[in-house]
């Protein structure tokens, strides 16, 4: 349009909205450095629309003068922007999208029944089309098409262990950008472990329109089963042989029991049972008990050594956290892959009764070195062990087979040390040094020399050994991703510390809009008191990641924080750096 | 060059021969002589010629003629705007009389 008649609109040349940029706090920043009151998006989530055969906007020299005086930005594309689906400062509903059929005409597209989803039947879909963006001629139409799942694909396997999971919501995540399709994830939030805000995806679907005007169809699809989302772990080379602990009860009498067991079953194949009377100085040695002492079972161990010599390595691959569009409408799943590699010595601990060697045959499969030990044996227990383990992780966000971000850290442990238990006093002598290189903001060396224990307080020599752990306890040598918490990135921990106030390493990815992940190590120590560390490692976004951290937060402010990126220019907001923990921040 | 002067001074002679002309003669100044002066009134409504009598008035809505419409599209293609130019307006002047407005169509 010209400037004919010395009209506003015709001295601007163009019809749409010129306002674009970052909403923060209800302000929007424009580029000549001004803010303007704009309605807030309430989440960063953004979601590209481009009508196809738009012309490129082409701006005069003097018109180019105007927009930079007055802040002003012509795109041939708009941002459907926060969960509201905000266009142009006005919200279009959650969950809906903008169709542009064939003949140029737009549609406001509606999931009418949109809501929880009961995964074990089918889903009839009903999509709402009303005639969008048309001003003047004849009243809007409307247009209503359905399609259905009829198997969500849902039935292997179940993430949750013991849970079973058979209803998730359903959270639209991207539109293609002429609108003809929309990606949708299945998630759920059962089962989700401790300090784990965010469900994760346990399947994805995908609507699609076709047609023009009244000829318009929809249809439903699975874009990945449960299988397909979840991914495969894998594991290659040899888990630890096993481990000696050792307990010890005082009831009537005290009772001791030394155990080898192994990793994968931690059965007993070689206990000594001991037990003194009251008042009594001597430890007498018991048969091998038909059923193993409930208590010992759920007591914490005395004494605890890692044995064995090998490498192991745990790989998660294919697990799709998000899916979103690229800008020609391709789908393109998000990957996470982890790769938890460990190699470990541990030799046989040297378990010695007192001064002598009573349990030297102590090894699996050979109960029968109990009968070593002399009836009325007085003295006290040691475990001596020296080792070392090295385990190197690695998180990989990989979307169109570019690595979007990345991060990988090494922890190395040399370990050395005796507990020896005094029977009274429970003198603990341990020297261990644990020396981990990792950005996660933890580097240096920690050293565990206590020479007093409380009760109840045991140390673990050797840690941290292969020891992928998802709950607090016992480490096990990791699960499977089908037997795994519930959560994005929760497949592979590392530990380290001491036993009973273990920290652990774990990598985190957070949802903070449909286009940012952002990718978190997690430092947690328990007890004394339990804290939690979040270190920021960096992002992922369609156009690129960021491996740069940025320092740490506290985990309660976590599932507050927002950020988004612009689709257009694809520039990335974290709120938390810019002081807006609390506020949503969005792209329009 | 000498044939061009002798042409030039031949036209010369013809054109030179020139009326005899007087200065008109200018009135006396001072006042005018007093005399009677007159002032056109109210005239009735002429039915033909002569001008258009306000106010003019829109007899039918419908009568109005149009270009062909246009599309305005916001520059990201979503919102169209749909505008005819208008080509012919009807009007009837205070006498009744039909009073046509034709505008120019607008470039596109």
């Amino acid at each position: 349009m010209e400037n004919r008649n010395g009209h506003l609109l015709a001295e601007i040349g163009a019809l749409g909205t010129p306002y674009h940029g970052l909403v923060v706090g209800g302000k929007l920043s424009l580029p000549n450095g001004a803010e303007i009151d704009y309605p807030q998006p309430t989440t960063g989530d953004t979601v590209l629309v481009q009508v196809p055969g738009t012309p490129a906007v082409e701006r005069t020299e003097q018109q180019q003068v105007l927009d930079a005086e007055r802040g002003f930005q012509w795109w041939d594309k708009a941002i459907l922007a926060g969960d509201g689906r905000m266009l142009y400062g006005r919200s279009l509903g959650s969950g809906r999208w903008i169709y542009i059929d064939p003949d140029g005409t737009r549609w406001l597209a509606r999931v009418t029944n949109i809501g929880a989803v009961d995964l074990t039947t089918s889903r009839a879909f009903t999509v709402l089309l009303t005639e969008f963006g048309r001003i003047g001629g004849p009243p809007a139409q409307q247009i209503t098409v359905e399609a259905e799942i009829t198997d969500w694909q849902q039935h292997t396997p179940n993430p949750l262990n013991t849970v079973s999971v058979t209803t998730a919501s359903m959270v639209m995540e991207d539109a293609s950008p002429s609108g003809n399709k929309s990606v949708w994830a299945l998630k759920s939030t059962q089962g989700l472990q401790w300090a784990h805000p965010q469900p994760m995806a346990l399947g994805f679907f995908e609507l699609e329109l076709s047609g023009a005007g009244d000829e318009i169809t929809l249809a439903a699809r699975v874009i990945l089963s449960r299988a397909q989302t979840l991914g495969a772990w894998e594991r290659t080379g040899e888990p630890l042989r096993g481990y000696v602990k050792a307990w010890k009860h005082i009831g009537q009498g005290t009772s001791m029991v030394l155990q080898w067991s192994t990793m994968d079953t931690q059965t007993c194949t070689g206990c000594a049972y001991y037990e003194r009377d009251m008042e009594e100085s001597d430890w007498w040695l018991q048969d091998q008990p038909q059923d193993a002492p409930t208590w010992y079972v759920n007591d914490p161990p005395a004494v605890a050594a890692w044995i064995g010599t090998g490498a192991l390595v745990d790989a998660l691959t294919g697990r799709v956290v998000q899916m979103w569009y690229s800008a020609t409408g391709d789908l393109v799943p998000v990957i996470l892959e982890i790769t938890h590699a460990r190699s470990y010595d541990y030799p046989q601990p040297t378990v010695s009764w007192d001064t002598e060697t009573r349990l030297d045959c102590l090894s699996p499969g050979s109960p029968g070195c109990v009968t070593t030990v002399e009836e009325h044996d007085p003295g006290q227990i040691s475990v001596s062990q020296s080792g070392s383990s090295t385990e190197t992780f690695s998180w990989r966000i990989v979307a169109g087979g570019q690595t979007l971000l990345e991060h990988t850290g090494t922890i190395t442990v040399t370990s050395g040390g005796t507990y020896r238990d005094l029977d009274v006093a429970r003198q603990v002598q341990i020297d261990a040094s644990h020396a981990y290189d990792s950005s996660f903001g933890i580097t240096g060396s920690r050293s565990v020399n206590e020479t007093r224990y409380p009760t109840q307080q045991s140390p673990l020599l050797g840690l941290p050994g292969p020891s992928v752990t998802t709950v607090f306890g016992y480490p096990s040598p990791g699960l499977l991703a089908s037997e795994g918490p519930h959560g994005w990135g929760r497949d592979g921990i590392v530990a380290f510390g001491d036993f009973d106030n273990p920290t652990l390493l774990d990598g985190r990815l957070y949802r903070h809009s449909n286009h940012v992940l952002g990718f978190y190590g997690v430092a947690a120590t328990f007890y004394h008191p339990y804290t939690e560390d979040w270190f920021f490692q960096g992002y992922a976004t369609p156009s690129g990641g960021d491996n740069q951290a940025r320092g740490s937060m506290s985990s309660s402010t976590l599932p507050q924080v927002h950020a988004s990126w612009c689709p257009v220019t694809h520039q990335v907001s974290l709120a938390w750096e810019i002081g807006a923990i609390t506020d949503p921040v969005c792209f329009v | 060059m000498a044939t061009d002067k002798r042409l030039i001074e031949d036209l010369n002679s013809l054109v030179d021969i020139r009326p005899d002309r007087k200065l008109p003669e200018t009135p006396m100044r001072g006042p005018l002589a007093p005399g009677r002066g007159y002032a056109a009134g109210d005239e009735p409504p002429t039915t033909q010629g002569g001008g258009i009598a306000s106010p003019l008035i829109e007899p039918d809505i419908s009568a109005r003629e149009y270009y062909e419409s246009r599309l305005f599209t916001s520059s990201d293609g979503i919102f169209t705007l749909e505008v005819a130019p208008i080509r012919q307006l009807l009007m009837a002047d205070a006498n009744g009389a039909e009073v046509v407005f034709q505008f120019a169509e607008p470039e596109p």
